[in-house]
């Protein structure tokens, strides 16, 4: 049975080698996803927005520096006019004003910083809303709003420190705090975050992009040799050939799984050489046996596929349906801890689920609870994919015997 | 024979084709819808990070500031629960962050000091760290503006240019029908093209008296009509599932079927091109899919700046979700008027069209 394994592994990985579509239908996925990961870091970024200054007074002046220092846009510094032409033709997002009596007003207790939104949809439109919030909080209290900021940050200095402070923080202020800090919102937040440095949106959704490049080498491929070799009229000289079918069915799924590995090692290790998956020390070991075992699953999702489809177009399209399915709800672009539970369910039932799961675990987690689960439920998917599989094909044969022909027609058959 | 007998007769040909391979011609359907779900995913995680709130007192000023956090701009999915499990879910990768409210609270604020509120955020995935970073500063503003603290002396004054709001999952969901036209078009119009050379059947076609491009225009037409129906089929689990109703349904008619149109054609000079079915389905979903994000599917496609905003002019993903979400939420998301974005996709559809007949002959 290893020998047969082994024969059909290697013509396997021969035929995917040879077949510049093959591998095209393997990266172009993979490839189109990286982008795809590069286009939503633009897409969740800074926004763009137009500042008008009608003030210029010192409050002015350090709502101007607090707005520019904000990591949630662009500021773009424009005439009224410029600014309303912007925000009609989507230049800008939305257009914040500084009224001319803005000192005056601030120095009465209700100066208004005027926000004109674009509000197309919620989630940009909140997350301008958030950052003018952010901004105009750090106005009055700096601590509240310098959350994530790092060390040097935490050390600043509570007491008013410029004419603009000193404008805002008259020394009679009955609010003022003990000790001198001046802090409105009566409410201080003590931020601690779970690791030292924040994980950027890019890092943290390559990972699926690993676990789609299995699935479209090890699934999308072995699913297409197998149909292939229904199409051609292999399988069925297969049929007749000695070879246990346990062993053809663990043949293409140790072939499919060599490619998928060989692939991903060919990937990763250049991502981790250049610093874009970052792997903790100690963690290589355990980063590598998921991938193996990805590897492993996926190839075992792809094994089924072939068996089930008869044509190699409708073998793209369900590998495709079943690699985007599981790329997704794997937890592509998402995390499926935060979805609702019944999505999560499904999510459960599907391999890359517990390959993404796993691996960032392994790289952003301080402990891996769930990596004897994850690399098992893997493996595990490959093994049943090779007992389904034979079953399935002896089911095949089975269906297809030709039944002894009548004797009338035995010279006809002949 | 004349050219638009010749393309009638191939349309109806490829029709009766899809009919003898249904289970191909349904997973081909099913792809669009597929990933307008799948996508939707994506949006779900958009907004209202899952946050465990621990409240250490049941007062009014901590009830008040619970509220506020509520309120702050659809940040927070608040989860009461005790501090250990909190902490325990935090450190699972089950929870964004942990707010906890402590007690004494309000009787710190009665006595005009700050109450110290505790944050524990997993920064592993930088967007949402920071929107729950920015989120509870704005949580502290709509706190003191709702308890009338005096001393602050700044408010923001939040002006909407569009009078109603649109959720992110709907905004998205509209969007992927523009994405099921492209997808649906063009796998469907690149393998009907390419079958014709894996069949050798486009050796024929070559030497016919009418060419090769009529009956390449008639398989595309039949492509074009099924991929009209898949992407049918997911505007209807848009209206009725995500309860989003068309405000213009012409509108949203057209642009489906410009769309799509625009997309099958392309497909089939891909299939002309490539002249393998194999490579189509992956090729189109992964030029597809970046396509798609870089169309204004997901907020209007200028705010990502003038690189990715020219680029998103080569496909036609840019044009559909344009005309869709004005179809259907009657949001402007692009510079250009709907009637222009409705006359490029046309454009589209025809040019590949006129180049059929000359790369089959390559």
């Amino acid at each position: 049975m290893i020998r047969v394994a082994w024969a059909v592994a290697r013509l396997d990985l021969a035929r995917w080698a040879r077949s510049p579509a093959l591998i095209a239908a393997s990266l172009i996925p993979a490839a189109g996803m990286s982008l795809t990961v590069l286009a939503l870091t633009y897409a969740v970024g800074r926004q763009p927005v137009a500042l008008v200054r009608e003030g210029y007074g010192p409050v002015s002046e350090r709502v101007v520096g607090i707005l520019r220092e904000s990591d949630g846009f662009f500021l773009r510094e424009r005439t009224p006019e410029q600014a309303q032409r912007e925000l009609e033709q989507q230049w800008v997002c939305a257009v914040i004003t500084i009224p001319k009596n803005f000192d005056e007003a601030a120095r009465e207790g209700d100066a208004r910083l005027r926000v004109v939104i674009n509000n197309v949809d919620l989630d940009f439109s909140d997350d301008i809303r958030r950052s003018v919030s952010e901004a105009v909080v750090a106005i009055e209290a700096p601590e509240l709003a310098s959350l994530g900021e790092g060390e040097e940050d935490e050390h600043a200095p509570a007491t008013p420190a410029t004419a603009a402070d000193a404008e805002l923080d008259p020394a009679a202020d009955a609010d003022a705090i003990p000790g001198g800090a001046r802090n409105p919102y009566k409410v201080d937040v003590i931020e601690t975050d779970l690791r030292r440095a924040d994980v950027s949106f890019l890092a943290y959704q390559m990972v699926p992009v690993l676990a789609l490049l299995a699935l479209t080498a090890g699934a999308l491929v072995t699913a297409l040799s197998i149909a292939g070799d229904r199409e051609g009229g292999r399988l069925r000289m297969m049929r007749v050939a000695p070879a246990p079918r346990a062993g053809l069915v663990a043949g293409h799924l140790l072939g499919g799984t060599l490619a998928a590995t060989l692939l991903l090692a060919a990937i990763t290790l250049p991502l981790a050489a250049l610093r874009v998956l970052h792997v903790p020390s100690g963690r290589w070991p355990a980063v590598a046996a998921l991938l193996v075992s990805t590897a492993v699953g996926s190839t075992g999702l792809g094994v089924l596929v072939g068996l089930v489809t008869h044509r190699v177009t409708t073998t793209v399209l369900l590998g495709v349906n079943a690699a985007s399915a599981s790329f997704l709800l794997g937890g592509a672009f998402t995390t499926i801890a935060f979805l609702p539970e019944w999505i999560q369910r499904i999510a459960r039932l599907v391999p890359s689920y517990y390959a993404v799961e796993g691996l960032r675990e392994a790289l952003f987690y301080e402990t891996m609870p769930m990596f004897a689960r994850n690399v098992g439920v893997l493996t595990g998917t490959g093994v049943a994919s090779v007992v389904l599989g034979a079953w399935l094909l002896s089911a095949t044969w089975t269906r297809a015997r030709p039944t002894r022909a009548p004797a009338t027609r035995g010279r006809r058959d002949a | 024979m004349s050219v638009l007998r010749t393309v009638g007769i191939a349309t109806r040909d490829q029709l009766r084709s899809f009919r003898r391979a249904p289970v191909t011609t349904l997973l081909a359907m099913l792809l669009p819808l597929n990933l307008l779900l799948l996508m939707s995913l994506f949006a779900l995680t958009g907004y209202n990070a899952p946050t465990g709130l621990v409240v250490g007192e049941d007062t009014p000023r901590a009830r008040e500031f619970v509220r506020a956090l509520q309120d702050a701009h659809n940040s927070f999915a608040l989860r009461p629960m005790d501090a250990a499990t909190a902490h325990a879910l935090l450190r699972r990768g089950r929870l964004v962050a942990v707010i906890e409210v402590p007690a004494g609270f309000d009787s710190t604020i009665a006595a005009r000091r700050a109450a110290e509120v505790r944050l524990t955020v997993d920064n592993v995935n930088l967007d949402m760290a920071e929107d729950v970073r920015r989120a509870v500063p704005a949580a502290a503003a709509i706190f003191a503006e709702r308890l009338q603290l005096r001393g602050v002396r700044i408010h923001p004054e939040l002006v909407n240019v569009i009078d109603h709001e649109t959720g992110y999952v709907e905004y998205l969901g509209v969007s992927a029908i523009a994405l099921a036209a492209m997808i649906a078009g063009g796998l469907l119009g690149g393998t009907v093209v390419a079958r014709e050379w894996e069949t050798g059947a486009a050796r024929l076609l070559l030497v016919s008296p009418a060419g090769a491009a009529p009956v390449l225009t008639g398989r595309l037409v039949a492509a074009g009509l099924v991929g009209v129906l898949a992407s049918v089929a997911t505007a209807l689990v848009v209206v009725y599932g995500y309860h989003v109703p068309a405000a213009h349904p012409l509108e949203a008619a057209a642009g489906i079927v410009l769309t799509v149109a625009a997309s099958t054609t392309l497909g089939g000079l891909l299939g002309a091109l490539l002249r393998r079915t194999l490579p189509i389905t992956p090729l189109v979903l992964g030029i597809g899919l970046p396509f798609y994000l870089d169309s204004g599917a997901l907020e209007p496609q200028r705010f990502d700046g003038e690189w990715l905003f020219r680029f998103a002019h080569l496909s036609p993903a840019y044009y559909g979700v344009g005309v869709m979400e004005h179809a259907f939420h009657g949001l402007t998301v692009t510079p250009e008027p709907v009637w222009q974005l409705l006359a490029v996709l046309a454009l589209i559809a025809v040019v590949p069209l006129a180049l059929l007949g000359r790369v089959a002959r390559r």
